[in-house]
C-alpha cells in the first residue's frame, strides 16, 4: 500500500488539466495503489453518469400560449410584469384593495413625473460630459507593405487605421500588415479581403471573405477569432496562415500553437504542424500533419468532403503512421459501427490507450475516456504545454 | 431530413422574420429550443413551476431582443445564456428571500440521515442534484453537464476561479455518497 494517496488529484486527471508529467506520475501511481485504482474507476463510473443525462426536458405543460400573449399584448422595448399575485377576501375587501392600488397608483405616478425630470436633466449632463470626452473609437493600425491596399474605397497610403466595420483589401499587387491591438499581427497576401468585427479587451473579431493572411497572436486562448464563410479559426495562442478560396472554402495551416476550426457545433483541433480544410454546408474537415502522405490525404479530403465512407476509411487506415494519431482521434467522432471499431483499433495499435480507456468504451462514445486519450495524444490545448504530435512514440 | 447547413438557414429566417414581428416565426423558434432552455432552468432552480416562470421569461426577453442577435453565436446558444442568467438571478433572489425569512429547510441538509436513501431505494440523479446546496449546484450543472469552463463561470456568477473550483469539487462528492460511487 502507498502512503501517499492522489484521491484529490483525480478529478484534474478527469479534466485533463494536469501537465503531462504530472499525469504520468498519476498513472503510474494508479498502477500500483489499488485505493487510487479503485477511487479512479468509482470517478470515471459517476462521471459517464452525468454525461448520460438529458440535455433537454420538456415542460409538463405548453408554455407557448403564455409567451404568445405577453408578446403579442405589449409593444416590444416595454417593461414586462412577472406573473402577479390573486387576491382572496370579499367583494368588499376586493374593492378596497382596488382603490388602495389605484391610490397608489396616482400618488406613484406623480413621484415618478419627478424623478424622470431630474434623470432627463442627468442624462443630458451625462450626454454632454460623455460627447465632450469621447474618446477615439477602437481601431487596428494597418501599414502598407506593398503597393496600395485600400479601407473601403480609399486607397491607403504608408498606415492607416481599420475601425470596426471597415474593409481592408489587398489587390494583386498589394500586401498590408494589420496590428492587432496589443496581442499580434495579421498580414495580408495580394487579393485579400477582411472586415474588422470587433476589437475589444476580450474579444479581437475579423471576418475573412477571400485571400491569405499570416497571423502571429500572443495572447489567451479565444481571444483572437477569425470568421470565414465555412468555419470560424479560434486562436489558442499560436501563429497560423489561413486562406480562403473565391467558394468560401478555406485552408489552416497551422506553424506554431493550436487553432481550434469551428462550425455549427463541430469543432476541429489543430495543432502546430497540422492543417485542416472547411468547406462552405460541411464544415472542417479532420485536421492532418503537414508531413503526411498524400495518399492519406487525399484519402482523407474524399472521406470528409466526397462521402468516401468505407472506402475511403480503407485506404486511410493503411497509410496512417503514429504520428497521424491526431487525424485518427478526429475520426473516433466521424465513425460509427464497424468504421468506429476499425478506427479504434488502428489508433491503439499506433498509440495504445491510457489506463481507463477502453475499446467498448471508445466505441459507445464514452466522453471522458475520449478525453483521457486525447490528453495522452498531447491533443488538449488547454491541459498541456504544447508539444509536436510526432513525439508521440 | 434537413441537413446541418440547412436547418442554420432555415434558422435564420426565422430570426429575421421574428425580428420583423413575426410571431408565428418565433414560435417555430420556442418548439426547437424549449427542452434545452427548459432543462438549464429547471435544473439550476429546481422546482417546477419557477422553472417554467422562468423559461417564459426566456423567451418574452428573447423576442425583446432578438433585434439585436448578430448572429455571431449560435441561435441556441445565445438563448441558452439569456437563459442561465435568468436562473441565476431567479436563484440569487430565492437566497435573499429564504435568508430574510430564515426557513426551516437548513434543516434539511444534504447529508441529513434523514434524507439519505436505503441502500435498496432506486437513487435518481437528477434528484440528486436537486438537492445540492443552491451555489454548488449551480456549479455543478454549468460545468459537468452544460459545458461551461470555471473561467466563464467565476465571471458570470462573480467568485473567483478557487471558489467555482471547490464547489464543484464538493457538489460531485456530495452526489457520489448519495449514488455510492
Amino acid at each position: 500500500m502507498n502512503e501517499h494517496h492522489i484521491l484529490d488529484l483525480l478529478d484534474n486527471v478527469i479534466e485533463g488539466t494536469l501537465k503531462p508529467e504530472q499525469r504520468q506520475f498519476i498513472e503510474l501511481h494508479i498502477t500500483q495503489c489499488p485505493e487510487c485504482k479503485s477511487e479512479f474507476d468509482r470517478l470515471n463510473a459517476f462521471m459517464s453518469k452525468i454525461d448520460a443525462l438529458p440535455k433537454e426536458i420538456q415542460p409538463p405543460r405548453d408554455l407557448w400560449s403564455g409567451i404568445e400573449k405577453r408578446i403579442t399584448t405589449q409593444p416590444r422595448g416595454t417593461i414586462i410584469e412577472l406573473p402577479g399575485h390573486q387576491y382572496e377576501g370579499s367583494v368588499e375587501q376586493q374593492k378596497a384593495m382596488r382603490r388602495e392600488i389605484q391610490q397608489g397608483i396616482v400618488r406613484r405616478s406623480v413621484w415618478y413625473f419627478r424623478a424622470a425630470a431630474v434623470a432627463l436633466l442627468f442624462i443630458i449632463s451625462a450626454a454632454l460630459y460623455w460627447y465632450l470626452t469621447l474618446p477615439e473609437l477602437p481601431s487596428w493600425q494597418v501599414t502598407t507593405l506593398e503597393g496600395k491596399p485600400k479601407i473601403g474605397s480609399e486607397l491607403l497610403a504608408a498606415t492607416g487605421k481599420l475601425y470596426i466595420g471597415d474593409l481592408l483589401e489587398t489587390d494583386n499587387a498589394s500586401r498590408a500588415k494589420l496590428t492587432v491591438g496589443k496581442i499580434g499581427e495579421v498580414e495580408l497576401e495580394p487579393n485579400t479581403k477582411l472586415r474588422l468585427l470587433n476589437t475589444s479587451p476580450t474579444d479581437h473579431r475579423l471576418s475573412l471573405d477571400r485571400g491569405t493572411i499570416h497571423a502571429s497572436v500572443s495572447a489567451p486562448p479565444r481571444l483572437f477569432v477569425v470568421e470565414t464563410p465555412s468555419a470560424t479559426a479560434v486562436d489558442l495562442g499560436c501563429v497560423y496562415t489561413l486562406t480562403v478560396d473565391s467558394l468560401g472554402a478555406s485552408k489552416l495551416y497551422v506553424i506554431t500553437g493550436w487553432v481550434s476550426f469551428e462550425h455549427g457545433g463541430i469543432e476541429s483541433i489543430v495543432p502546430q504542424g497540422a492543417e485542416c480544410i472547411t468547406k462552405p454546408g460541411i464544415g472542417p474537415g479532420t485536421p492532418f500533419r503537414n508531413q503526411c502522405s498524400s495518399a492519406f490525404e487525399s484519402a482523407l479530403y474524399r472521406f470528409d468532403f466526397e462521402r468516401g465512407g468505407s472506402a475511403a476509411l480503407d485506404s486511410i487506415l493503411p497509410e496512417a503512421v503514429p504520428p497521424d494519431a491526431i487525424s485518427l482521434w478526429h475520426l473516433l467522432y466521424k465513425t460509427t459501427g464497424q468504421e468506429k471499431e476499425k478506427v479504434y483499433d488502428k489508433l491503439a495499435f499506433l498509440v495504445p490507450p491510457p489506463l481507463g480507456v477502453t475499446r467498448e468504451g471508445v466505441i459507445q462514445g464514452d466522453k471522458n475516456m475520449l478525453k483521457l486519450w486525447k490528453n495522452h495524444l498531447n491533443l488538449n490545448p488547454y491541459a498541456i504545454v504544447p508539444e509536436p504530435v510526432d513525439a508521440v512514440p | 431530413m434537413h441537413s446541418a447547413a440547412e436547418t442554420v438557414i432555415e434558422e435564420r429566417d426565422l430570426i429575421v422574420r421574428a425580428a420583423s414581428g413575426d410571431t408565428r416565426a418565433f414560435e417555430a423558434l420556442y418548439r426547437r429550443n424549449v427542452g434545452r432552455v427548459y432543462a438549464v432552468c429547471l435544473r439550476i432552480v429546481t422546482d417546477v413551476p419557477r422553472a417554467e416562470d422562468v423559461t417564459q421569461e426566456v423567451f418574452v426577453q428573447a423576442w425583446e431582443k432578438i433585434g439585436s442577435f448578430r448572429g455571431e453565436s449560435l441561435f441556441s446558444t445565445w438563448l441558452h445564456r439569456i437563459a442561465v442568467n435568468l436562473s441565476l438571478t431567479s436563484l440569487r433572489s430565492r437566497q435573499r428571500y429564504e435568508s430574510r425569512v430564515e426557513t426551516n429547510e437548513e434543516i434539511e441538509t444534504f447529508d441529513s440521515p434523514a434524507e439519505r436513501h436505503s441502500p435498496e431505494t432506486v437513487i435518481d440523479l437528477e434528484d440528486a442534484i436537486r438537492r445540492l446546496p443552491p451555489s454548488a449546484r449551480a456549479i455543478f450543472v454549468l460545468h459537468d453537464i452544460e459545458g461551461y469552463r470555471h473561467e466563464e463561470i467565476a465571471e458570470q456568477l462573480e467568485v473567483v476561479v478557487g471558489t467555482s473550483k471547490a464547489q464543484l469539487h464538493r457538489a460531485r462528492r456530495m452526489l457520489r455518497k448519495v449514488l455510492e460511487l
